[in-house]
């Protein structure tokens, strides 16, 4: 089965407003997106369907949008300008070994606020390190997930450094997270270097 | 031969071959001596945290054999006179450094190889990566490179030997 085909079907049975089919440029795979209260029936669907058989989820992605103004202009020259508020998506790549095909889902976040996102750990346990992934470097939230702890980074961390809008902190733990440009060492010595020289010729 | 013994012949010594001294004795001193016989036995700690941990075992390896130097590896903080710190450092992992330095036995020495270790290297700006292993433990040799040949890793163990050698342990008033 081809991906339009595998979309084609989830669309059928949850129905169109809670499954879209996108196709974006240049992208070779359709994407469906997802409603996030279907999320979970949709993923037991494909996994348990016979012909769809997706018992394979490759990796659990998840991306960050800021809010942006998109300035466009209007057939009579007027220009407008239009806000498209920050969101997050969690993207979900499903196969088939047996069937030879994949499906990629995914979930539309609205708000960049403590987003939330139902769990699929109790579907499928590959999710299990996938979504403490993405809480660890996104802070997204996965309803009903047994253990999501920080995965990557140190436990008493702070902040999710794949954000857009992440900022570091100048230490952790009393070690400096960033350390001084070689360029500016380097006029900083020669600085010093010039100071003793005039103060050498001074007592000479 | 038919008819010689097959013991061996003695062994005849020419008295001007050794030294007037009867016994053999070495005269040194006690600081001398003590950092001659550490700086020839240095054993090193396994340490290997990326790809200059390939690198570290090749040096290791009968090519470059660091052995040559009474430098083995150890893979216990326990019996190790140093350390390699060989990689990429990140926060996670610096916090565990520290705790195996701590262990380690006086007099220890650090070698910091590769960028990574040295300053960050390629992962300067990257949020997870520790600037330079030196802002957790102090470090006695530097190896630049990314990652260094097994030539200049073995160089920074010669250098090390200076410092070792150089070293006056016993008069050292609070332990570093």
């Amino acid at each position: 089965m081809t991906s339009d085909e595998i979309i084609a079907r989830l669309t059928q049975k949850f129905g169109a407003e809670k499954i879209q089919r996108v196709k974006p440029e240049g992208v070779p795979q359709p994407v469906a997106i997802v409603a996030a209260d279907t999320l979970r029936a949709a993923v037991k669907y494909l996994q348990e369907d016979p012909e769809l058989d997706c018992g394979y989820l490759a990796t659990i992605c998840a991306s960050d949008f800021l809010p942006e103004e998109k300035k466009t202009k209007s057939a009579d020259g007027q220009e407008k300008i239009e806000k498209i508020p920050g969101r997050m998506e969690v993207a979900y790549h499903f196969g088939s070994y047996a069937k030879n095909h994949r499906v990629n889902l995914k979930v539309v976040i609205p708000s960049r606020e403590n987003p939330t996102v139902p769990s699929i750990y109790s579907l499928n346990p590959a999710a299990d390190w996938f979504e403490r992934e993405q809480f660890d470097l996104l802070g997204i939230q996965f309803d009903g997930h047994p253990d999501l702890r920080r995965l990557l980074m140190p436990e008493d961390w702070q902040g999710y450094p794949m954000r857009k809008d992440y900022q570091q902190a100048p230490e952790w733990r009393g070690i400096p997270t960033s350390r001084e440009n070689s360029h500016d060492l380097f006029l900083k010595r020669l600085a010093a270097e010039e100071a003793e020289e005039a103060a050498e010729e001074k007592l000479s | 031969m038919a008819g010689q013994s097959l013991s061996k012949p003695p062994i005849h010594v020419d008295a001007s071959y050794y030294s007037p001294i009867d016994g053999g004795i070495v005269l040194a001193n006690v600081d001398e001596f003590l950092a001659w016989t550490r700086a020839n036995s240095l054993w090193y700690m396994l340490f290997g945290l990326a790809c200059c941990a390939i690198e570290l075992m090749q040096t290791g390896g009968p090519r470059a054999d660091l052995d040559r130097f009474g430098a083995v590896f150890r893979a216990s903080p326990r019996q190790s006179d140093m350390i390699i710190v060989a990689g990429t450092l990140t926060y996670k992992m610096a916090t565990r450094v520290k705790i195996l330095y701590d262990q380690m036995p006086e007099p220890k020495y650090v070698i910091s190889m590769g960028s990574c270790s040295n300053c960050g290297g390629l992962f300067d700006l990257g949020y997870s990566v520790c600037k330079g292993v030196d802002k957790i433990i102090p470090v006695d040799v530097y190896v630049p490179g990314c990652p260094p040949r097994p030539e200049a890793l073995t160089e920074g163990v010669i250098k090390l030997q200076e410092i070792v050698k150089r070293d006056r342990y016993l008069r050292r008033k609070v332990a570093a």
